[in-house]
């Protein structure tokens, strides 16, 4: 008889909301690094059709990534501020001291 | 064109930009604030990163150096795609601080300097008037290029610089109208970014006009005259057409810039009411 699987977690909606942040944090630093690639490409050759097909797929990566991760956001926040994920509580937030 | 009828479509958008600004003035007086709310509104007034001049600049920049021209739109793409990082910290501490300016924020970071107050805004003063110029001269250029080179009546005597104190005068009397008559300690203008939302659907439309009949009908023509002429079109430079310091360092300016344009500071952050606005607004900025 096959065992009930527990949650290894068990503020799961806090892990996942963590998780959305730190993807949050890293986004534009990733965005840099990709439309900063095509300069890494050799000069040999025209290109400009494989720039402009890289780059604006690059920009609407970012933006749907963006889109996807601003949405878990929201609604992790939604919940948060609804108490319903208060079991382990929000880290302390560094807003005032951070900029 | 004719030139009248020119300048009567520009009084009936001038009057229809009142309007709706008196509109969103008197629904928000209402305590009606939950127009800046919409999920179109303040998305669509972040457009105001590009100006009139952006009709002629992005357009001849594109033309000049290809690619090179997304970099001015590429580094505030990052700055909205990592709204996580700047751009919620920096409405929380408008918010907290009750900054109503650059320059107020930047004293406020300092003990509400004064001195430092009135350097920033002496120096944003200084960098904005040629700007403003600019856009006087965009809008004057598109009198002179819209109308009809034939007919020398009162118009081509005066010159453009006639419509340049016009619209000079229609702008001074906007800005009084819905911005400094309405005393917020908040400094938050409902009706004039109203207006600015209805001017970018307009922007949009325009600029994608222009890559329509440049893609359809520009192109084709270009491609005919070359033939006919027996000469080389000059190819469109691509990144590798590009210095990578000039390539990064663009997309970083761009990215500062979107920050610390003064007009960009009043819609990104005094005119914003909700900090939560933004996970809805990440993926919303286009490069038009």
């Amino acid at each position: 008889m096959p065992q009930q699987r527990q949650p290894l977690f068990l503020a799961r909606a806090n892990y996942r909301k963590r998780r959305l942040r730190d993807g949050a944090r890293i986004l534009p630093v990733f965005g840099a690094m990709l439309l900063c690639w095509p300069l890494l490409w050799p000069a040999t050759a025209p290109q400009i059709v494989a720039h402009w097909l890289f780059l604006f797929g690059a920009w609407a990566g970012l933006i749907a990534v963006a889109a996807v991760l601003s949405r878990g956001l929201a609604d992790a926040e939604n919940s948060a501020h609804g108490g319903q994920d208060s079991l382990a509580g929000s880290p302390p937030d560094d807003a005032m001291h951070g900029l | 064109m004719p030139f009248n009828i020119l300048v009567l479509a520009c009084i009936l958008y001038v009057a229809l930009l009142f309007l709706l600004a008196a509109w969103a003035e008197g629904k928000s007086a209402r305590g009606g604030a939950g127009i800046l709310r919409s999920p179109f509104i303040y998305p669509l007034s972040l457009s105001i990163y590009c100006t009139a001049w952006t009709f002629y600049g992005a357009v001849g920049y594109a033309a000049r150096s290809g690619l090179e021209f997304l970099t001015i739109y590429l580094g505030p793409t990052l700055v909205f795609v990592g709204w996580w990082w700047v751009l919620r910290k920096l409405v929380r501490i408008g918010r907290a601080q009750r900054v109503t300016s650059i320059a107020d924020l930047i004293s406020s970071r300092f003990g509400k300097s004064n001195l430092l107050g009135v350097l920033v805004t002496l120096i944003a003063v200084a960098a904005a008037t040629p700007y403003i110029a600019l856009q006087l001269q965009s809008v004057t250029q598109s009198f002179a290029g819209v109308r009809q080179p034939t007919p020398r009546r009162a118009w081509a005597l005066r010159g453009t610089d006639g419509a340049a104190v016009w619209v000079a005068g229609g702008l001074a009397l906007f800005t009084i109208l819905f911005g400094t008559r309405n005393l917020a300690s908040n400094e938050q203008h409902h009706g004039i970014v109203t207006a600015i939302a209805v001017e970018a659907v307009v922007k949009l439309v325009a600029l994608l006009a222009v890559g329509v009949f440049v893609c359809l009908g520009a192109w084709r023509a270009g491609q005919r005259l070359c033939a006919a002429t027996d000469c080389m079109p000059r190819p469109i430079g691509d990144v590798a057409t590009c210095s990578p310091a000039r390539w990064t360092g663009l997309i970083l300016v761009s990215a500062a810039a979107i920050l610390t344009l003064p007009r960009m500071f009043q819609v990104l952050v005094v005119e914003n009411s909700d900090e939560r606005i933004w996970p809805r607004q990440a993926g919303r900025f286009r490069p038009i």
